[in-house]
């Protein structure tokens, strides 16, 4: 199979790495990038080897093909007895040092059928896939280690940038897809709150639409909007959004009049709207249907 | 393997590092200077005399950044030369029929049919362009155009195939690279600053797992002989659950723990960290909007002190006023 080695394939796989999206844990991180490497550079085992100090002091190491022999893999004294032990007919290996920091990593494919040889091309697309994999890896561990907050204002999330007249200077895909949502027929560059962001003086304004929430914040020159789909907590009054923070977070009536200052028929009157603009009949209702929302966490009562 | 194959797996490796460059350094060029420096790094894997780098809305016909590199005549020259016969540039109609594709000059006429052009001819030779590679991506929703061409003056060395796709690969990172640094150029301080660039990670021995490469500039310009794998001693303190903060004299660094490990984070001065403690309470209750004899009472101190308190803040910040004050404490966001 003839493989280019700047494929779109390998070019869309290194966008994927960098972008890195959601908080998937260490191994289901590593067990989706391997088997997209496997997708470029068919392999039947792999060992991928963190360390630090150049390598001479392991930190992480993980070995794909032969679940729950990485003891023994380990423990094999040299190459050639590794590789009878564990049927390996052709590797290949690529390996990266950082300078300053003296972190080190090492990439090993394996492959077991006799005339199954690796190219000089799988061999070179390894050696350039190499460090995109680790610094993925890296941002994954930072990402898993931020709070749920930081982490989700992250780059996922439909963004967009534009000028003060409101003319859009960068999109990303979620946010183009949110405004063909909310105006099938819309072709940019003009956003449609343009007036709005024209005359305004103020560093952050929001707009509702239909389908899509949108809030800009004022950079220089230049508005940084991040949109998302409306949600029926966008239907709620400040008031009512708070009332039903507290109730979902599980705080009584009167533990929630308390807290904000009003009294309880105020707190009765707004929880009776929350209950009908969510569609919900009782407080534990609203708290799934205040989570499912994406609504935030309020006190505990 | 033969001298071909460490050719391909060297020139390979240099695209790897190129691109690992590129997204690791989104945070750290300041968005004026990013297409400068990002083609001087693509110059590592193709070579290339000059160049043009242009973002536009409405498929080019309004443009609002252009990046003219290494150019022999001042770049509004050459801008001012090309916009003359833009309309009826064939590379161009070549490359918007080929979004993505990276497309060189030869492929769309030959050398001596583009010398012979009446337009393209003399401007080719006033600016030394022999050969071009062109490529551009645009969205037909948000009619936002992006186009980079880099170009050769020597009439022997014209671009190989391979270098072409090269240079495909390589746009949509160029690309996406260029968007979020604009991006991270208008986020907000707070959270948003702990990204993998600004951050770290070491188990409890001070070992680094991970060092951002902002993280980095900064730990070497406080600590300038620091090698790793561990943290610089003075460093190591911060993982005391009491003394998570260090304060040097170019940054500040921070240490949350997390299970196993440490997230370091580290950002330059500001204005903010050279504050005392009472300095920072009565900036607090100033931006508040309390008057000066309510926030002395408010924090049990003479009003003479609060004055004097008062006008060191402004004087450390360089600021007049409170409006300007409740700014620049909301700009500083909430402390890690």
């Amino acid at each position: 199979m003839n493989r280019h080695l700047y494929s779109d394939a390998a070019g869309e796989f290194i966008l994927a790495l960098h972008r890195g999206v959601d908080g998937r844990d260490a191994s289901a991180f590593r067990a989706w990038a391997m088997s997209e490497v496997g997708k470029l550079i068919p392999h039947d085992g792999a060992f991928w080897l963190s360390g630090s100090d150049e390598g001479t002091h392991i930190l992480d190491s993980c070995l794909l093909g032969w679940p729950g022999r990485e003891a023994e893999w380990l423990a094999a004294g040299t190459e050639d007895v590794r590789r009878q032990r564990f049927g390996i007919a052709a590797e290949i290996v690529t390996t990266r040092s950082e300078t300053h920091t003296a972190l080190f990593d090492s990439l090993s494919l394996y492959r077991s059928a006799a005339d199954a040889e690796f190219s000089a091309a799988d061999q070179a697309l390894l050696s350039l896939l190499l460090p995109q994999l680790v610094a993925a890896r890296r941002r994954n561990m930072v990402q898993r280690m931020q709070t749920p907050q930081c982490a989700a204002e992250s780059n996922a999330g439909a963004y967009a940038i534009c000028d003060t007249q409101g003319m859009l200077y960068r999109t990303n895909e979620a946010f183009t897809a949110l405004m063909l949502l909310e105006a099938p027929q819309w072709q940019g560059p003009w956003l449609p709150w343009r007036e709005q962001l024209a005359a305004t003086r103020q560093r952050r304004l929001s707009f509702q639409g239909k389908e899509m929430v949108v809030h800009a914040r004022r950079a220089e020159d230049l508005f940084h909007l991040r949109a998302r789909r409306r949600t029926l907590l966008d239907d709620l009054s400040p008031a009512e959004l708070r009332v039903a923070r507290e109730l979902a977070g599980g705080a009584s009536y009167k533990a929630a009049a308390r807290r904000l200052g009003l009294s309880p028929s105020t707190v009765n009157n707004h929880a009776a709207l929350v209950y009908r603009k969510l569609g919900v009949h009782d407080k534990v209702t609203l708290a799934m249907r205040w989570r499912e929302l994406g609504g935030t966490a309020g006190e505990r009562g | 393997m033969s001298r071909k194959d460490t050719a391909l797996t060297d020139h390979a490796a240099a695209v790897g590092d190129v691109l690992l460059d590129l997204y690791g350094h989104v945070g750290v060029v300041p968005a004026a200077e990013f297409k400068s420096w990002a083609l001087d790094r693509l110059r590592r894997v193709l070579r290339f005399d000059s160049a043009f780098w242009a973002e536009g809305a409405e498929f080019g016909a309004t443009i609002f950044d252009v990046h003219i590199h290494d150019s022999v005549h001042p770049a509004a020259e050459w801008l001012a030369d090309y916009g003359r016969f833009k309309q009826d540039d064939p590379l161009a109609l070549a490359v918007f029929a080929h979004k993505g594709r990276t497309i060189h000059d030869v492929d769309v006429m030959p050398r001596e049919a583009w010398l012979a052009h009446p337009e393209y001819g003399p401007f080719c030779r006033k600016h030394r362009i022999a050969y071009t590679l062109c490529t551009m991506d645009y969205d037909p929703v948000t009619t936002l155009v992006e186009v980079i061409s880099v170009y050769r003056a020597s009439a022997k060395t014209p671009y190989t195939a391979a270098e072409q796709q090269c240079m495909q690969f390589l746009f949509p990172h160029l690309l996406e690279t260029r968007r979020r640094n604009l991006q991270a150029e208008c986020a907000s301080v707070g959270c948003r600053d702990v990204s993998a660039e600004t951050a770290a990670i070491c188990n409890r021995h001070g070992v680094l797992h991970h060092a951002g490469e902002h993280f980095i500039q900064l730990l070497r310009r406080e600590f300038p002989r620091w090698r790793g794998p561990h943290l610089p001693p003075a460093l190591q303190d911060i993982m005391e659950p009491r003394r998570s903060v260090f304060s040097g004299r170019h940054a500040v660094f921070t240490a949350r723990p997390r299970s196993a490990f440490h997230l370091l984070h580290a950002r330059q001065h500001t204005p903010q960290d050279t504050l005392t403690a009472g300095e920072r309470r009565v900036a607090e209750v100033l931006a508040e909007g309390l008057s000066y004899r309510a926030g002395a009472e408010r924090l049990g101190i003479a009003v003479s002190t609060f004055n004097k308190h008062a006008s060191t803040v402004y004087r450390k910040l360089g600021i007049e006023g409170r409006a300007a004050l409740v700014q620049r404490l909301a700009q500083a966001g909430q402390r890690p």
